[in-house]
């Protein structure tokens, strides 16, 4: 098997990946690799083709993609090697990587490891719901990419469970598009995510958001054909017809990498998680200088 | 109208095992399904385990099935190449009376000679599963039970007796069977089937379907289960089956490490009305996170990654007067009337017993013929699993280089699954998102197919070159994406 030598090897080319290579070199190393399993650099910025990107780092208000697009041209500084449509399926303790992708399947030994794998959203097999498992459930990530990248429709009458940032993008947009978003289902007193997307999403196309509520039980056999809503403090339950069900409560950094080398042990000095893998972040800005900020710590 | 020699109605386990004993002989066989793919009822959620046979009465035919199945289990999985753990079981008790069942558990699997039974005590036990609650008295120890993902052994079984010359039609669902001049007729609604001999292996329809001819003898009533799922990590808090004999008046639980490392609880059991529709029930999965807590204390609850349910197909005994016995059935019942033979109500083992209830089958039906048929010399018993990226990871390594660069493509991040996986389980007959889910294990994972659903939509609609939007998660009308209605 094929074995490269790379000073750092960062996992991940989404804004904390990009953003990771150039703090490597800027701090002095030579020999950079990053490694996306997709076939372009940019992660999840890549399905947001909402604006709200960039107002804290650019002073300027960009859509995911342009986000992507204006820091893959800075990337050139970094003289990072790219490995696109590379998976690093493992690491290992002995600071070396498996890669695999269309390159063939290799391995790299590297001194610094920066994870920047992102997060994974969670789903709702995770909560407390009974009732059947059919079509038409999916997180609010994963309907993103549908409608945005694949140019598909979901759904027309959607529910969504949770109010995070996400699910608030998704009611919106899908609102503009003529869907109708029956209502946003939250556990907690009031909706979550940021001031900002719940003035430009909620309010400004009205979307229902039914509080201190969970969904209990999925009914359908084939698609799924309604939910059932529990207000946590009445205990009144209530059915509420839909064709789609969409998640978004709560992202999960996805660290299983780490998890698969280090089972029981501490993750060493020499692995360095960074944005969503690190820590879920609310706006791209902070992930792209925590990736900067490693200049300091590689 | 089609001439087969043996029809059989039902591709579940059964069914699959049934077809590829029979393709041993030179024999016409055609296999009905009414689903779209195999193993999509409850050979699809079951437990999983491959018993070695301490359960069963001696002298019943459940009881010597299981025990030849379990010895052979070994060499039936190298044949078919699929997977299986070697985790034994451990049947726990909390004190004298759980005591005395496992006495009398390990004297009835004497009986039924299977080997290598052994009662435990409680430092024993905790050698082994350090995780488990305290206050374990003892433990019967099967060392020689497996656990299986048991699709995979259906799906290698559908395979197999494919490859050996048994057609199988799938959309093709059995709606009524006659009589006809010493054979049958059995029509589904686009075609007629005439067989001298028919199997029903149609799980929780047998009993409807073998009434369309044969005299009422049994009826069904389903018992449903419900199971969770825990993540792979926390895989590492139990390492065999465990299985609890209940101190009070109540149900026990049953944990399973599975072949992918996670951990499977249940099956509850919860009588319903009707049609078991496959729907959790919240009460029977609120029982099994307390009933795993309680026995893996510490265990986080919040590795829950899915949950599911299945009915098991309780058979009675139908009385003279027309009511049902008592309790259900005990025993595999076979019913035949004239060359037309059902398995009705084939509940834990029938997945253990899967192969050995097809050879069973194939001889009783093979005896029939008045001129023995020949033997398939063709007939090959191997069979080889697709190439899975994950299994090479733990095993060799270096044998990833091997495969087509297809294979290099990760397509599912939580199970390593590559795109040449899916392509390939894709030509071997899945045609839904769930079916290319059984065949590889892509979104099995913690994400549930968060990542890797939207790319296998777009891989099954390339390779049956339909649109993405007509991809269904599971056959039907269960469409992925619901059909936009109009005014966008
Ligand atoms: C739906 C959504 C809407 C958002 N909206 C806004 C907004 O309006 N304004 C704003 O400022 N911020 C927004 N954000 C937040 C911000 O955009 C993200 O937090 C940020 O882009 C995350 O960057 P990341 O690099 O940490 O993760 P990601 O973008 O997820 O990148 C991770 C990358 O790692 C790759 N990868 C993972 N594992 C491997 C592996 N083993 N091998 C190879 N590659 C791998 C993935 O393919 C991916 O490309 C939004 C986020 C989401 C999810
Ligand atoms: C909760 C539970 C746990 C279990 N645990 C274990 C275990 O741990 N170990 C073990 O050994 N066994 C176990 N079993 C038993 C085992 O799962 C079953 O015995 C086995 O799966 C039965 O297979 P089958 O082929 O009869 O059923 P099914 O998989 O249900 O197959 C029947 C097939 O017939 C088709 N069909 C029905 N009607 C028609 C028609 N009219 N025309 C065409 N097709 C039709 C259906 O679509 C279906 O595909 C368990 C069972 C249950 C329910």
């Amino acid at each position: 098997m094929e074995r490269y030598a790379y000073d750092v090897l960062i996992i991940g080319g989404g804004a904390a990946g990009m953003a990771a290579a150039l703090a490597a070199r800027r701090r002095g190393y030579r020999r950079i690799l990053i490694a996306e399993r997709n076939k372009e650099l940019g992660g999840v910025l890549l399905q947001c083709t909402h604006t709200g990107f960039g107002l804290g780092y650019y002073r300027e208000d960009l859509t995911g993609i342009e986000y992507a697009r204006r820091f893959r041209s800075l990337l050139r500084e970094s003289g990072a090697d790219i490995f696109t449509g590379t998976s690093v399926i493992r690491i290992f303790p002995d600071r070396s990587a498996l890669l695999s992708g269309a390159g063939g399947v290799f391995q790299v030994a590297y001194r610094k490891c920066v994870l920047a794998s992102g997060c994974r959203e969670k789903t709702i097999w995770s909560q407390d719901v009974a009732g059947s498992r059919p079509a038409g459930i999916m997180t609010c990530g994963t309907a993103q990419k549908l409608i945005n990248v694949d140019g598909l429709d979901v759904g027309n009458e959607i529910v969504i469970a949770g109010t995070g940032d996400v699910g608030q993008v998704m009611a919106g947009q899908l609102a503009a598009s003529g869907v109708h978003v029956i209502a946003m289902i939250e556990k907690e007193d009031r909706p979550g995510g940021r001031r900002r997307n719940r003035e430009r999403f909620l309010e400004a196309y009205d979307i229902p958001v039914v509080l201190r509520s969970v969904i209990t039980r999925i009914v359908g056999s084939r698609r799924i054909e309604g939910v059932l809503v529990r207000n946590l403090d009445s205990g009144g339950e209530t059915f509420l017809a839909c064709d789609t069900l969409l998640t978004a409560i709560g992202m999960i950094p996805d660290r299983q990498l780490l998890e698969d080398c280090f089972p029981d042990s501490g993750v060493p000095d020499w692995v360095l998680p960074v944005g969503n893998c690190d820590y879920v972040h609310d706006v791209v800005d902070g992930v792209t200088l925590d990736g900067l900020r490693l200049e300091t710590l590689l | 109208m089609e001439k087969v020699d043996v029809l059989i109605i039902g591709a579940g386990v059964l069914g699959c095992f049934a077809a590829r004993n029979l393709s041993r002989y030179k024999l016409d066989i055609a296999v009905l399904e009414q689903r779209e793919d195999v193993c999509t009822g409850i050979s699809k959620a079951n437990t999983g385990i491959i018993y070695q046979g301490y359960d069963q009465h001696p002298g019943s035919l459940k009881a010597s099935l299981c025990v030849r199945a379990s010895a052979g289990f070994q060499t039936l999985c190298e044949e078919l190449d699929v997977a299986y753990r070697k985790c034994g079981l451990l049947m726990t008790s909390f004190g004298p009376r759980g005591d005395r069942a496992l006495a009398g558990k390990k004297k009835q699997g004497e009986a039924n000679r299977v080997e290598g039974l052994r009662i435990l005590n409680a430092g024993e036990v905790y050698a082994l599963e350090p995780f488990l609650r305290g206050g374990i008295s003892h433990a019967l120890y099967a060392e020689n039970t497996f656990t299986v993902n048991p699709w995979e052994l259906g799906i290698a079984a559908f395979e197999n007796a494919r490859a050996n010359g048994a057609a199988f039609c799938f959309r093709e669902k059995a709606v009524n069977i006659e009589r006809d001049r010493g054979a049958f007729l059995v029509r589904t609604e686009a075609r007629t089937f005439r067989a001298s001999r028919v199997l029903c292996c149609a799980g929780m329809q047998a009993d409807r379907l073998w009434e369309t001819v044969g005299r009422p003898r049994i009826r069904i009533r389903p018992l449903a289960a419900d199971y969770l799922v825990f993540d792979t990590q926390a895989g590492k808090w139990l390492s065999h089956i465990l299985s609890v004999e209940p101190e009070e008046k109540g149900d026990g639980i049953t944990l399973v490490p599975t072949v992918d490392g996670n951990i499977l609880a249940g099956p509850t059991r919860r009588t319903v009305r009707g049609e078991p529709d496959a729907s959790t029930d919240a009460d029977g999965l609120r029982e099994l996170k307390k009933k795993t807590s309680e026995l893996l204390p510490g265990l986080p609850m919040d590795l829950i990654i899915r949950s599911f349910a299945s009915a098991r197909p309780n058979p009675y005994a139908l009385e003279e007067d027309g009511s049902l016995s008592n309790g259900s059935i005990l025993d595999f019942e076979i019913l035949e009337e004239d060359g037309f033979y059902a398995l009705v109500g084939i509940k834990t083992p029938g997945l253990t017993c899967a192969n050995e209830l097809g050879a069973y089958m194939t001889d009783r039906i093979i005896r029939s013929f008045e001129t023995a048929p020949e033997a398939n010399r063709a007939y090959d018993p191997i069979r080889k699993a697709i190439p899975r990226v994950s299994r090479l990871l733990e095993e060799d390594i270096g044998r990833l280089e091997e495969l087509p660069p297809p294979y290099r493509e990760i397509i599912c991040r939580c199970r390593n699954v590559s795109r040449g996986e899916v392509v390939e389980a894709i030509r071997r007959g899945a045609v839904t998102i769930d079916g290319v889910k059984r065949r590889t294990g892509a979104g099995m994972g913690r994400c549930q197919g968060g990542v890797c659903m939207e790319k296998i939509l777009h891989i099954l609609a390339e390779e049956k070159a339909m649109d993405p939007r007509q991809v269904t998660k599971d056959g039907g009308d269960s469409l992925v994406l619901a059909p936009s209605c109009g005014s966008r």
